[in-house]
């Protein structure tokens, strides 16, 4: 089990597995290719790197489009088919309202908004989403077949 | 650019001396509150990493509660408070009368009761900073959420990053005859914030 933080990513196959804890606002995305049986997933708190004027290298992986970006080359490399990938998508909860109903406050679904955004443009398509509402959520990604678990605070899991 | 690590010891102090003053402050209004006298330890004032954080409140997917304050005015940023399931059941039995009370799945009430002890101890730092700065400082209304501590976190995390990796974190134990437990409180200024406030305190 191979546990990735904000702004990290990892890619495996076969019998790896990857997990990123305690999701809030921020959005995991998982990019899979069932033949290869190869994918990765990357952990983001922000939806688009285009408003951080000095975007250093070393913080790609802060943002949903440069995040994913990186994420889709590594998985080519370790043998995935582009052409083959598809996408589940989670996180992105709205855990506070914060005070006025500020809706730009809302970044949990401006985050998940960049992903579909940018999956649609490189024709990668969701095969499945867990996204939005108020709660946390922590993610653990099977190779194997693909299969996302998801687990709540109070334990429950589901998957998808 | 001013970062909380970069403050002498003379400044760390003073950021201590707010944190003693605001728990002091939160003590006396949470015993009147309940309606009997709670024991605090000298609290812990710390500087720490947004990376750190889950950790020190006992790792990413531990169950918390937190109330949510943003604070405008003179200063802005945010204030949050956090308790575990402990600290929850005291305040619920002490404010709704003994009973089988589950803070990991509350109604609408026992949620109204704990944010309002949230609000009390957050406005109890925030009176300590207005007065030790001779400024004026508003708060808005609360939320609160009870969840994994990592999700939490994930709200100031993002509306942070940008500015600090930093954030103060107050650790204050609790007695009460019966028991011991443990909140916290984390301070996040905006940085226009934190230099107006060193400005202020002559740092």
């Amino acid at each position: 089990m191979y546990q990735i933080r904000p702004n990290n990513l990892a890619v495996g196959r076969d019998e790896d597995e990857i997990m990123a804890k305690a999701l809030g606002s921020g959005v995991a995305v998982c990019l899979y290719d069932e033949g290869s049986r190869a994918g990765g997933m990357v952990y983001t708190l922000f939806p688009d790197s285009r408003t951080d004027m000095k975007l250093l290298a070393d913080e790609k992986l802060k943002y949903v489009d440069t995040a994913l970006e990186c994420l889709t080359k590594e998985v080519e490399q370790l043998g995935a088919e582009r052409e083959k990938l598809w996408a589940k998508v989670i996180g992105g909860a709205q855990i506070f309202r914060f005070a006025n109903g500020r809706e730009q406050e809302n970044i949990g679904r401006r985050n998940v908004a960049a992903v579909r955004e940018w999956l649609k443009e490189h024709q990668i398509p969701i095969k499945a989403e867990d996204t939005g509402n108020n709660f946390g959520r922590t993610v653990r990604f099977r190779m194997q077949d693909g299969n996302v678990e998801i687990e709540l605070v109070n334990k429950h899991k589901y998957y998808i | 650019m001013v970062n909380y690590s970069e403050l002498d010891d003379t400044a760390q102090d003073l950021l201590r001396e707010i944190g003693n003053i605001g728990t002091g402050n939160a003590v006396t209004a949470l015993s009147s509150m309940v309606g009997h006298s709670f024991n605090v330890e000298l609290p812990q004032v710390r500087i720490i990493n947004y990376r750190e954080a889950p950790e020190l409140l006992g790792g990413a997917e531990t169950f918390q509660t937190g109330i949510l304050l943003e604070i405008g005015g003179e200063l802005s940023g945010m204030f949050m408070f956090l308790l575990n399931e402990e600290f929850s059941k005291v305040m619920l039995d002490a404010l709704l009368g003994p009973g089988d009370w589950d803070p990991v799945n509350m109604d609408e009430m026992c949620r109204s009761v704990i944010c309002e002890v949230g609000n009390i101890v957050c406005c109890s730092y925030v009176n300590a900073l207005a007065r030790l700065m001779g400024i004026k400082i508003e708060v808005s209304v609360p939320d609160i959420c009870s969840d994994m501590v990592g999700a939490l976190l994930s709200v100031p995390m993002i509306h942070f990053a940008n500015l600090s990796d930093e954030l103060m974190l107050i650790e204050n134990r609790f007695f009460t005859d019966k028991t011991a437990f443990t909140g916290h409180v984390l301070f996040l200024p905006e940085m226009e914030s934190l230099e107006k406030m060193f400005s202020l305190l002559g740092i």
